[in-house]
Parts: C-alpha cells; structure tokens; sequence
C-alpha cells in the first residue's frame, strides 16, 4: 500500500555543503504491517518518514501511497491526502496548547469537514479507546507527557487513516509510558491499521513485524521479526 | 471557515492575556486618533461661532427667490408666509441665538434708487433710533455724500441718517437701514417679511440646522450662507489637514502594530502551524484562521478604543456633532487593516517548512 521507489533527499543550505539525508531508498510496506525503522542519530530515519507521509518532497525518488502518487499531487490535494489518508504522531506531541484534549482529537475531523458534533463523538470514542476517558476537558498542560501522547495517537486516528506514522512516540516518554504508547500502537496495528515508527530504542522495534535500519541514508538491512498477531499479543 | 473560527476563538480564549494586550494597544491608536478628531472638530466649531458672531449662518427666503436677487436686493413682491419665525424657533430649539426678521426692497434716497432693509431685533444699533431716523452703509454715504446728523428724503419722507454703518464689504455697504415697522408702514405692507437671519448658538452646526429647517417644511428657501462660504471652505480646509495627518500617524501607528503583533503571534505558533500544516490543514484554513484572530482583536481594540476617545473627547471639549461616522469609520478602518497586515505574515508562515518548526525542541 505504500512505496517508496528510489528516494534519495539532499539538503541543500546556503553556505554549507549538500548532506544526503536519503540514498536510493527503496521500500514497500503493505497493508496491515507494523514496520520500525531502526539506526543511529542522522540516519535519516526522520526524513523517511517524513517523506513517506507527503510532508517532505524528496530530491528525487516516487512514493507512492495506494496507487496516488503523492508528490504529484498539488499542495492542496497533498494536504488533503495527510488528513484523510495518514496519520502522524510525533516525538513531542504537537498538540494545541489552548485547546482541551477532546477539541485536539477533534480538529483533524472538523478540518476534514465533520460536524462539530460528530467530531466530538468521534473525539470522545477514540480518547476512551486509550484510556483517558476521565481526561477529556484537560489541556495538553495539564496531562501527563503520556496522556499527550494518547492524545496525539487519537487525533491521528480520528479520521481513521490508511496508515499511521510515527516519529519516536516514545523518545521523551518513561519506560512505563513508552509500554502502554507501544501496546496501543500494537493494538491498532492488530486492529488492521498499518503502522510505520521510526525509533533507535531496540525494545521498541521488537514490537513491529519488520524492522528496517538505516545507515547515513541508506537501507542497511531488513529483518521480519515476527507475524502481526504475535506481535500484537506482545 | 467554521472551523478556522472555531480555532481562532478558542486560541483567543486560550490565550486572554496575549489578546487583550494586542487590543489594548489598538485601543489606545483608535482612542488617540478619535480625540485628535474631536478636538479638531471642536475648534471649527469655535471659528465657526466666531464668524456667526459676525454674520447669520442661514438665511430664510421667500420660495423661487434666490441669494443672487437677495444680494441685488430685488426681491420683487414675494414674501415669507405668516407665522414663519414660530415655526423656525419651534425647529431649531435649542441651536437657535437669535432670529432677525426683515424686509428687504427697493426704493428711493434722496432721489437714488437703494436697497432699503427693514430690521428687527438682533442689530443692536438700530435698537434706540428715532421714527424718522435711518442708518446708511458706508458706500452708499460716500456716494450720496450723506454724513451722520444729515436730513434727507426716504420714499418721498423726511428722514435724518442716524448711523454711518462701517464697511462690512457686503451688499449692506450700500442700504439703508431702518427699523422694520417703519418701513412696512412706509411700503403699506404691514406685518411683510421676506427675509429672516437666523444666527445659531455657538457649537451648533449649520450644515444641520440647514438639513432640519429644510425637513420643516417652511415653504421657504434656506440659504445656507456664512459657514458654507467661510468656514466651511477655510477653516476645515486648514485643520483638515491635521486631522488628516494624525489620522494617518494613527492608522500608521496601528498597522505597524497589528503587523508586529501578528508576527509574534505567529513565531509563538509556529509549531502549532506547522502542526496543523502536517496533519492536513491547507495553506488557506491558516491564513484564515489568522486573519480572523488578527481582525477580533483588531474589534475588540477599536471597540474600547471609540468608547474610550469619545469618553475623553468629551472631558476635553463639549461634544460636537460628527464623531459617530467618524468612529465606526477608524473601526472598521482597523478591523480592515488589521487582516491587511495579517494575511501576507500568515500565508508566508503558513508556506514555510513544516518540519523545520517541527523538530525545533
């Protein structure tokens, strides 16, 4: 369901010299698969995955999501694309400060064109799928840095998405934080949702179906750990 | 739209402190250039009283007679219809100082054909004449050779010229001048007007009085004289342009804020756009949701701002007619430039990089 055909990425900053962030990247996920990308810092695993999820326009390269190919498309239709077809979760959140956790959840829904009201049933379903059931009129302040990421993980469902990807979702968490983050991501992923994380935590990775490392751009190598519903029973 | 709104109303809401500080600076613009305005507007209206202190502002004639043939003084046989001065006082209550009625026409002095005015009330030095006295401008006494004390022959009567009038450099520099009853008697017209002066009290507007005298439905014709040759040419011309130009500074002063206030505003957002850009928001539900924030506080501000500068326009000067349209003028003139400035500041942040204000720690 998404490939990567070829990627290579190279920054190119006034007054500096051009790094290549992604080398020849080849790489297909199907549907249904739980895929860590795995390597050291500057990697490039975070350019990757923002590249596959139409955020980042490679230097040269196709990524192909179902059978759109993503930067052909306009902007606008990119940006549609992110709402309706990917979810993103982040290593810090990113959620709104000013609004309460069900209007973060909610945002995604109403920007895709739902009904407040319906967005916010939508909101209060997903929060109660991870347990903040109790937490839905708090701002992102005053949760718990793993509540945020629960709320992060929700509002990248709410417009249930082909694919939900993952930038360290538990780099700035604790070790029981990162537990309960990873088996919602299992659980989704058991649920049918394809899910792609990018992380350097090994435990992390043993949670995916297939692990992926990258190695200063390139693809270093590639391992199937296990089934999906092994995986998700871990 | 809703939606972007929705989020700016609930980011205003979230953020009271920040908005209310962005407010209150455009409420101290729109408040600075509201006073400047009235203040503006009081002094014409002082020069304006000045020159009503010289001359009536509005004059009262006859239907189908117009300033030209007042100015001639050939007003023929038409006159104001009875009962006329009751209903300008009921009309005008408390704008109106005085009311001079006359009678204005024709007739001979010594022989010469003159305009002869017959006055009542409101010019003092015809108060204590005598029956057969008159008062004669100053160009018409040089020409007539006339000097004060002379005996002379009004419409075929003894007259003696009682007053030598200085020169106003109008028509009056060459009539006669006598008390109203005389004349009518004089030209068998008892109780006939075809003139009324109407002299305002100080502060009030002429341009409405006018307006109010011609929904009276007097069927008479309102010149409006004085201020609309005057002061309303020169003097607004002279403090319209300091109006102009603190209008200016203000409007000036209150983009450079609203440009810079939208700049903090959006390097304090940054990664929320770039959120809402990752997640699938377009480039146009940011600039709109922006502008929207920037156009509510722009409201906001202009609304405190109006209230607070006719508060004080009205501790530093009585109030003066005008300063509504002028107020919802700045306002709306706010509100406008406030998403002028908005717009471009956000459609650039809302093109920049999302990522790179996404991995910013």
């Amino acid at each position: 369901m998404l490939r990567l055909e070829a990627i290579s990425k190279i920054y190119r900053r006034p007054g500096s010299q051009p790094v290549k962030a992604l080398e020849d990247v080849t790489l297909t996920i199907a549907q249904g698969e739980f895929v860590a990308i795995g390597g050291p810092s500057g990697s490039g695993k975070s350019t990757l995955l923002f590249t596959m999820g139409g955020l980042m326009h490679p230097t040269s390269g196709d990524v192909r999501l179902g059978d759109t190919l993503v930067y052909d498309l306009y902007p606008a239709e990119r940006s549609e694309l992110r709402l309706r077809q990917i979810g993103f979760v982040f290593q810090s959140f990113n959620l709104i400060p000013y609004l309460t956790a069900i209007e973060n959840v909610a945002l995604p829904a109403r920007l895709a064109g739902k009904r407040a009201e319906a967005s916010i049933e939508a909101a209060r379903d997903l929060l109660g799928q991870v347990g903040l059931a109790t937490r839905l009129l708090h701002r992102p302040a005053e949760l718990s840095v793993g509540e945020r990421q629960r709320v992060a993980i929700a509002r990248a469902l709410v417009n249930a998405p082909k694919v939900l990807l993952a930038d360290e979702p538990t780099g700035n968490l604790d070790g029981g934080n990162a537990d309960e983050v990873m088996s919602i991501l299992a659980k989704l992923n058991a649920a049918g949702l394809t899910v792609v994380v990018v992380t350097h935590d090994p435990a992390v990775a043993e949670r995916a179906t297939r692990t992926v490392r990258l190695v200063s751009g390139r693809v270093f190598g590639e391992s199937l750990r296990r089934p999906v519903a092994q995986a998700a029973l871990a | 739209m809703r939606t972007a709104a929705w989020l700016a109303g609930r980011e205003i809401a979230g953020r009271g402190s920040s908005f209310l500080l962005g407010a209150a600076v455009v409420a101290a613009v729109v408040a600075l250039a509201i006073v400047t305005d009235t203040l503006a507007r009081g002094g014409e209206e002082r020069v304006a009283a000045e020159m009503d202190s010289i001359s009536a502002p509005i004059e009262v004639l006859p239907a189908g007679i117009s300033a030209t043939q007042l100015a001639r003084g050939s007003m023929g046989s038409e006159s104001l219809p009875p009962g006329i001065l009751q209903k300008i006082q009921g009309a005008l209550k408390g704008s109106l100082r005085v009311l001079e009625p006359r009678l204005v026409g024709e007739g001979t002095l010594a022989g010469h054909t003159v305009v002869l005015v017959g006055i009542a009330g409101g010019v003092a030095a015809l108060a204590d004449f005598g029956d057969d006295e008159i008062a004669v401008g100053a160009i018409l006494a040089q020409r007539l050779g006339l000097r004060r004390g002379d005996a002379t022959l009004l419409l075929g009567e003894s007259a003696r010229v009682g007053a030598l009038l200085p020169s106003a450099g109008t028509i009056d520099d060459d009539s006669v001048f006598l008390p109203l009853e005389r004349l009518q008697r004089l030209v068998n017209a008892s109780g006939r007007i075809n003139l009324v002066r109407v002299f305002l009290r100080p502060g009030s507007h002429s341009a409405r009085v006018k307006e109010l005298l011609d929904r009276s439905g007097l069927g008479a014709n309102i010149v409006r004289r004085d201020r609309g040759e005057a002061v309303d040419r020169d003097a607004p011309r002279s403090l319209s342009i300091w109006r102009t130009a603190a209008f200016a500074a203000a409007g000036f002063a209150c983009a450079a804020w609203l440009a810079f206030a939208a700049r903090l505003n959006l390097a304090e957002r940054r990664r929320e756009m770039a959120t809402l850009v990752a997640i699938g928001a377009g480039s146009g539900y940011v600039v709109t949701a922006v502008v929207l924030r920037s156009a509510a506080t722009a409201a906001v501000g202009a609304l405190l701002g109006i209230a607070l500068g006719i508060a004080v326009g009205h501790l530093l000067q009585a109030p003066s007619f005008g300063t509504a349209p002028v107020a919802l003028g700045v306002g709306l003139s706010t509100i406008l430039l406030s998403a002028l400035v908005a717009a471009p500041v956000a459609a650039l942040a809302a093109r920049a990089d999302p990522i790179e204000a996404l991995e910013e720690q």
